[in-house]
């Protein structure tokens, strides 16, 4: 045989049975996805959180306006050591004044035990996180205590407290939240807490500094969640009858995507929270016993016009499209006639 | 009664004046007249040129929806990690960044061929001999650069909605200034366009060029005048002078710095030109390549 | 009435250093069909580009009778009423259908708008191509491109239509019908300039011809008075037996010069002037003459008498044939005409 066509052959056969992807590139493809298993830092996070529960990371703006605010009948139902200015950032006090929430973006992380004490308990009773660091509660020794891994949205948003004037293009503030997925995760977190509050209250440095944490119970837990405008994980429904349980609260009612919490002031009063399907808190209603609103909050979200844009434009299009194809039938009419 | 005193007027007026009274009205309405025909022929030329681009428009503008949903909103919407920026403007500032750069290039697909299409296989021939060639430019223009104000308001209406969707009110009236300052460059710039078209033999190399000096051209002499005048703003650089487009979205723009210095090397780095650099320098290439183009257009014979 | 429309004074028109128009002048009146003949690079299109505008002379002016009566120069003629068609070489066209580009030109051409309609279907419906009306025109083929810019130039009804080789590329029923549209303007009083190579339809339609070769007019009148001018008229003579061989140089000799004797055959100082042609094969003689009934006399009785013996004339008559391709060989010296004996 010619040496040529030899040659030829022989790549011919080559090239009929080389394998689509080449075992070099499959060997380095197999490779990086181990990597991404195994994460080469050798932390080991666990992959993926199981629950039956998920975030639809809804994203755009979110206004609120008061519907009602009877200052008189606050004060008198729940009295001075609560205003609605503890509650709502910037001048929540006065009917049709509005504020603006921005979900800028989320992320979809696992974290520690570390990051929500941080975040949740040690904000609330002012614990100062850097003086537990000195103290030797660093994230070392709650990585150590608390092997469990939460995953968790972290939400950035931003925030236009509530004033009476036009809303400002530029925001207040920029904030971010956690959005736990997992009902369970509530009760670890707050086993966890009481677990270390035991450890940290007997502590003598602790003490002799005068810090001590609170007992909290899952009522109280769920109000200073709520008191930071809770996200919950969807379907809503299931997420709150699931987190009120695990909670074991005995304040807390849920009808549908309504939570309706009870409270003491100075008379008995509720607080009713109803949730989008998303997870956010779409209307805050503070009711008497008697059931009468002295208090409400309501939202709207512009993205809801999404729909009905879509459809204008959807018209319109059809309209020109219908424009064109009637000249079009003028047309075919002339060539069938001619 | 006013023309009985008006005749009276004439009357007692010199013979010499009244005979250049009547010679200035008669120019006046021959000039009256002119225009008259100008602007309906102009016009003509217009509807015409609309119809002739009216497919190439329409895909065109259904790209850039395309672009500008698939790339700017949904995947902002969609994806987990899509992001939403603080402000309206920062919204604005980020999309047109990538529109801005289409916008240029669509036009000159719409202007490569407003004059070298006329010799292309004696076309022109139809028209030239009725119509002026300043009403075959003019009209020509026109109407391509209608469709192309179409197309760009189209764009802002889009992210104008896309704005209220993500923001809510009140709506961002700041684009409109920069809607204008970006119809003003595409205006100069297809001027230029045009002026290539005047002499070049194909709208391809009219393309080719033009997005070559876009792209290419004007950054290359901006860096060679920056060696040469580090103190001199670049405001012969039409891609200098395009960075107003994105940054006249902010409210505040006119306060921001313009030029950082490096003190060790006395480097300019111009950000933006002012308003009435921009303006200035806009107006400018305009005149100049439509000027030109239509000398050239006068002289190129079939 | 027959007053001049339109007016080239003097025309000149270089590319370079090469002279297309050399003072050219000519006028053309009212309802006369007037063809354009030369050959190739005679001049023909330049001259029909300057009537149209389309390039400038470098001296000389062309005026253009308006509606008014009033004279204008082409590059100033009022837009108000368009009152010229022109069909300038071979036009492409704009990417879109017959009817757009149409109603646009008949629009710029100040066309009344409520007959637009009527008057394109009206053209296309006689051009066969109406039911192309919807169809993009890069969709033609090259005759019906041809009768488009044909429709082009006479669609505003002009006063003076100008056109430049308009039956290129079409099939004979086109061209009659073109060759009838054309007929009937002058019925319609209108003018037409038409330049083409077919020449038995310029002697068809055209009332006078120009003959144009390396920029300059060689002639400008009817058909038969330039034929008699060069004398490019013809007579037929068969003979019965051929010429015997040995004598027929003597005797052709004998007989033209006889011819050029008579009185009025003296050459026109056109070179190689042919006045005489043999053919033995075909056994037929062609005498080129002035045309004049005394000269055809005077050839017949030259022929029939002094020429009794050598020839035996079976028939003697004038073809009626176009003469026109010998009148075009003579002044433009064209040689390949020239060397082709016509039958």
């Amino acid at each position: 045989m010619h040496l040529k066509t030899k040659n030829y052959c022989n790549s011919w056969h080559r090239r009929k049975s080389r394998p689509f992807i080449s075992k070099s590139w499959l060997s380095i493809m197999v490779m990086f996805f181990i990597m991404i298993i195994i994460n080469p830092q050798g932390k080991g996070y666990p992959y993926g959180g199981e629950t039956q529960y998920s975030y639809a990371n809804q994203r755009g703006a979110q206004f609120f306006q008061i519907d009602i605010c009877d200052l008189s009948e606050w004060n008198d139902t729940i009295g001075d050591s609560f205003s609605p200015e503890d509650w709502f950032d910037g001048a929540p006090n006065k009917t049709g004044n509005v504020a603006k929430r921005l979900y800028q973006r989320g992320f979809y992380i696992p974290i520690r035990t570390d990051d929500l004490f941080r975040r949740m308990f040690f904000r609330w009773f002012d614990i100062d996180y850097w003086t537990l660091h000195t103290l030797g509660y660093n994230s070392s020794y709650f990585d150590t205590r608390y092997e469990h891994w939460f995953w968790i949205w972290e939400l950035d948003y931003s925030q236009w407290e509530f004033t009476s004037e036009q809303l400002d293009h530029e925001p207040d503030e920029n904030y971010y939240r956690y959005v736990i997925l997992d009902p369970l995760d509530y009760q670890y977190l707050l086993t966890n807490y009481d677990d270390f509050r035991q450890v940290f209250n007997n502590d003598p440095d602790v003490q002799a500094l005068n810090y001590s944490l609170p007992q909290v119970s899952g009522d109280e837990f769920l109000f200073y969640l709520v008191l930071e405008d809770l996200i919950v994980a969807s379907p809503v429904n299931g997420f709150l009858r699931d987190l009120i349980d695990t909670l074991d609260c005995q304040n807390v009612t849920v009808e549908g995507n309504t939570m309706e919490l009870r409270f003491h002031g100075n008379k008995d009063y509720l607080l009713e929270l109803k949730f989008n399907e998303n997870g956010l808190i779409d209307r805050n209603i503070f009711k008497t016993a008697q059931g009468i609103t002295f208090f409400k909050i309501t939202s709207w979200y512009p993205m809801d016009f999404a729909p009905l844009i879509l459809i204008i434009s959807i018209v319109g299009l059809i309209a020109l499209i219908g424009l064109q194809v009637y000249k079009w039938r003028k047309k075919v009419k002339f060539f069938k006639n001619n | 009664m006013i023309f009985d005193h008006f005749n009276k007027l004439m009357k007692h007026m010199d013979p010499w004046l009244l005979g250049l009274l009547f010679k200035v009205n008669s120019w006046l309405k021959a000039f009256i007249k002119q225009v008259k025909i100008d602007l309906t022929q102009i016009l003509q030329v217009m509807k015409f040129e609309v119809q002739l681009h009216k497919i190439r428009f329409i895909i065109i503008t259904i790209i850039s929806i395309f672009l500008m949903v698939f790339s700017g909103f949904l995947p902002t919407i969609l994806l987990p990690f899509g992001f939403i920026s603080d402000s309206p403007y920062l919204f604005f500032t980020m999309s047109l960044s990538l529109f801005s750069f289409l916008a240029p290039l669509f036009s000159c697909l719409l202007f490569s061929g407003v004059i070298c299409t006329e010799y292309k296989r004696n076309v022109g021939f139809l028209r030239l001999p009725v119509l002026k060639k300043h009403q075959i430019l003019i009209g020509k223009f026109l109407g391509n650069y209608f469709l192309t104000l179409i197309l760009v308001a189209i764009i802002y209406t889009m992210m104008t909605v896309f704005s209220f969707l993500f923001y809510g009110p009140p709506i961002v009236l700041t684009p409109i200034i920069s809607f204008m300052f970006l119809s003003l460059f595409l205006l100069a710039y297809c001027s230029i366009v045009t002026f290539l078209s005047s002499f070049m033999p194909s709208a391809l190399s009219v393309i080719i060029t033009a997005l070559a000096l876009f792209l290419f051209g004007f950054g290359i002499l901006q860096s060679i005048g920056q060696a040469i005048f580090p103190e001199l703003e670049p405001l012969y650089s039409l891609m200098y002078v395009f960075n107003i487009v994105t940054v006249s979205v902010q409210p505040d723009f006119m306060d921001q710095e313009r030029v950082y210095v490096d003190p060790e090397t006395n480097y300019h780095f111009w950000s933006f030109p002012t308003v009435e650099g921009a303006l200035l320098t806009l107006i400018i290439y305009f005149l100049v390549s439509i000027t030109l183009a239509y000398i050239i257009f006068r002289r190129r014979r079939g | 009435m027959s007053d001049t429309i339109l007016k080239f004074e003097h025309v000149t028109r270089k590319f370079g250093s090469f002279v297309a128009l050399d003072d050219v002048s000519f006028d053309i009146k009212r309802q006369e069909i007037i063809g354009l003949v030369g050959p190739n690079g005679a001049g023909k299109t330049t001259t029909l580009k300057i009537i149209a505008n389309l390039l400038k002379p470098h001296s000389g002016r062309i005026l253009l009778k308006n509606s008014e009566g009033i004279f204008q120069e082409a590059h100033n003629v009022s837009q108000e009423f368009v009152e010229q068609g022109f069909l300038i070489d071979i036009p492409d066209f704009y990417n879109t259908n017959s009817w757009i580009l149409l109603k646009h030109l008949a629009i710029i051409r100040h066309y009344p708008n409520h007959n637009i309609e009527h008057r394109v279907d009206q053209l296309l419906k006689f051009f066969d191509l109406y039911k192309w009306k919807y169809v993009k025109i890069k969709k033609f083929s090259k005759g019906m491109k041809q009768k488009l810019a044909f429709i082009t130039a006479i669609l505003n009804e002009p006063e003076l239509i100008v056109l430049d080789e308009p039956q290129t590329g079409l099939d004979p029923e086109s061209r009659i019908k073109i060759r009838e549209y054309m007929k009937s303007f002058k019925e319609r009083g209108k003018t037409v300039l038409i330049s083409s190579h077919l020449l038995d339809e310029i002697r068809e339609i055209c009332d006078k011809i120009i003959i144009i070769s390396k920029g300059k007019i060689i002639g400008f009148d009817t058909i038969d008075n330039l034929e008699m001018r060069f004398k490019t008229k013809q007579i037929r003579i068969d003979l019965y037996h051929p010429l015997k061989k040995d004598h027929e140089q003597e005797v052709l000799t004998r007989i033209e010069y006889g011819i050029r004797n008579l009185s009025g055959m003296i050459s026109n100082g056109i070179e190689e002037e042919t006045m005489l042609t043999y053919d033995s094969t075909d056994k037929s003689m062609t005498i080129y003459y002035d045309g004049s009934r005394e000269n055809k006399r005077d050839i017949f009785k030259l022929l029939s008498e002094k020429f009794a013996e050598e020839l035996e004339i079976l028939e003697f008559y004038e073809p009626k044939r176009s003469q026109l391709e010998k009148l075009y060989a003579q002044t433009t010296g064209s040689t390949q005409i020239k060397s082709k004996e016509l039958k």
